[in-house]
């Protein structure tokens, strides 16, 4: 691979690291107020966005599991991310994962706290995130050797 | 716990972001494109900005409530790490944009290299017009030490290099087609993947007939044609449809290979079957038997001298190849090199007395017996 392929590469899952990455920062200060009940306060439409902002990365990845299943293809590095969090091989299962984190921010935009909610999203959100921030700085370094 | 340690890295990118930004914004606006690329990237250094002082606001607002919830405040701080982190690399991918453009500058202040980088844009731009990708994306095209191309779908902007050595040679600029190519590939690779992959994989399975480790072979050749070589095909059959002979020429000039049944690097398949994934293309999206023709001369002219003959490995039997053309024919059905052909030949003739499209007239400088200077070709540009 070209430096300039893994300079491209690097810059799409950055960019998916810090819109998740943000979306996880929000989603744990909703959590604090409205599940752990801590003394602090927040702008909640604000936190509810940006959890919410997450929706259109999670839809092209459901998207990107259903070609991979079609085309037969070897996991993407974030279908993976996700196949290595939950332990699943099948990617059925995986889709149906997605559709239930959609569904739980579904909830969460409608101002239904459920602790269930926040723990399906939060833990398939930081399985995305790792690997996104992973792999993009793995490219990096790779380019940086050129 | 303090938040001491977040602030000092707030505070160190954002000074790595202010200087950017002055560099960035200091580069000479020689041209729109510069001038619009210059802006995508500020824009986006003023995000992080923005962003930056958003996080400082959460240390001062939340964390240092939070001292009493010690794990609370521990959840906290690492999110906000992980954030900053993501910053720390936009930085790096923003200063590669800021080499990128500099060093452009600093060719473009000789006119004379200046002219050759504007013809070779205006080329770039011209091909964007017969492919089917992103018009809203802003296309760049610059120099550096050979043929590739940076795309950044979150800022869309495309990169296209040229070789400072083939600048003088406007001939070879046909293969910027093939840059061109792999953007091609990008915006359509769902597509193509899913309609090509499966005929791949069945074809890999009638080849590889070893029985021991015929599964693992399979599976990994399927992983090479998925990662690598399909993409690259694809970006040979958009220069093909825009170049023809003249793409095939220029890519045996550029590749120089002694050894076409061999694979020299991981990403690109040998040139044997890139050459005849091209032939055979042209082949089945019915172009006129003297294209194709003039195609198998070009190829044999330089073939034939080779003295091994050792066939290509199964991965790239011809069966395979042949099926993967056929399918490309479906997502490039009109190639602009069938309805342009007759147009071409004529300029050939008259080079370097035409006042043509520069899509035309690459391809006929690239395919004329006569020798025509640098110059002359930027004359003949309309």
């Amino acid at each position: 691979m070209s430096k300039w392929m893994l300079i491209s590469e690097a810059w799409g899952l950055n960019e998916i690291a810090q819109k998740v990455g943000e979306a996880l920062t929000a989603l744990t200060l909703l959590k604090f107020i409205k599940i752990e009940g801590l003394n602090i306060e927040g702008n909640e439409a604000d936190l509810k966005r940006k959890v919410v902002s997450v929706k259109p990365i999670l839809e092209a990845l459901l998207e990107e599991v259903k070609y991979v299943s079609k085309a037969r293809l070897s996991p993407t590095p974030l279908v993976e991310a996700i196949q290595e969090e939950y332990g699943y091989s099948d990617l059925k299962r995986i889709e149906t994962k997605i559709e239930d984190v959609l569904k739980a921010l579904e909830h969460l935009n409608k101002g239904t706290y459920l602790k269930r909610d926040f723990e399906e999203i939060e833990r398939f959100l930081e399985g995305l995130a790792n690997k996104a921030a992973s792999r993009s700085s793995d490219l990096i370094w790779r380019a940086r050797r050129y | 716990m303090s938040e001491n340690a977040l602030r000092n890295i707030i505070n160190d990118l954002r000074s790595n972001v202010a200087l950017l930004y002055r560099l960035l914004s200091n580069i000479r606006p020689l041209n729109e494109k510069i001038t619009g690329l210059v802006r995508k990237f500020t824009h986006k250094l003023s995000d992080i900005e923005h962003d930056l002082n958003l996080i400082s606001e959460l240390c001062e607002t939340y964390l240092v409530r939070l001292k009493e919830t010690p794990s609370a405040y521990k959840e906290l701080y690492t999110r906000i790490l992980y954030q900053l982190q993501g910053y720390k690399r936009d930085t790096y991918l923003i200063s590669e944009i800021y080499e990128i453009l500099l060093f452009h500058t600093r060719m473009c202040e000789s006119k004379d290299l200046s002219d050759y980088i504007a013809l070779a844009g205006k080329y770039v731009d011209k091909i964007a017009e017969e492919i089917e990708v992103p018009a809203n994306y802003l296309f760049f095209t610059t120099l550096r030490d050979c043929y590739s191309s940076l795309s950044i779908h979150v800022t869309k902007t495309h990169i296209t290099m040229l070789p400072l050595s083939d600048l003088y040679n406007p001939a070879k600029w046909i293969l910027l087609s093939h840059e061109f190519g792999h953007l091609y590939f990008q915006t359509h690779k769902n597509d193509i993947l899913v309609e090509t992959l499966p005929l791949i994989e069945e074809k890999l399975r009638e080849t590889l007939v070893e029985k021991s480790s015929r599964l693992e072979k399979i599976k990994e050749n399927k992983e090479l044609w998925s990662e690598f070589w399909l993409e690259e095909l694809v970006s040979d059959i958009i220069g093909v449809s825009l170049g023809g002979p003249a793409y095939l020429k220029m890519l045996i000039l550029e590749t120089c290979d002694y050894n076409p049944v061999a694979t020299h690097d991981i990403a690109h398949p040998p040139l044997d079957a890139r050459a005849f994934t091209q032939i055979r293309y042209l082949e089945h999206v019915g172009a006129p038997s003297e294209l194709v023709s003039r195609m198998k001369e070009e190829w044999k002219a330089f073939r034939n001298g080779i003295s091994e003959e050792s066939p290509l490995q199964e991965a790239f039997n011809e069966d395979l190849l042949n099926a993967i053309a056929q399918k490309l024919t479906e997502f490039i059905p009109h190639p602009f090199i069938v309805t342009k052909w007759n147009h071409i030949k004529r300029i050939i003739s008259k080079i370097p007395k035409v006042k043509e499209d520069i899509r035309l007239v690459i391809p006929a400088v690239a395919l004329a017996e006569v020798r025509v200077k640098p110059l002359d070709i930027i004359k003949a540009v309309r």
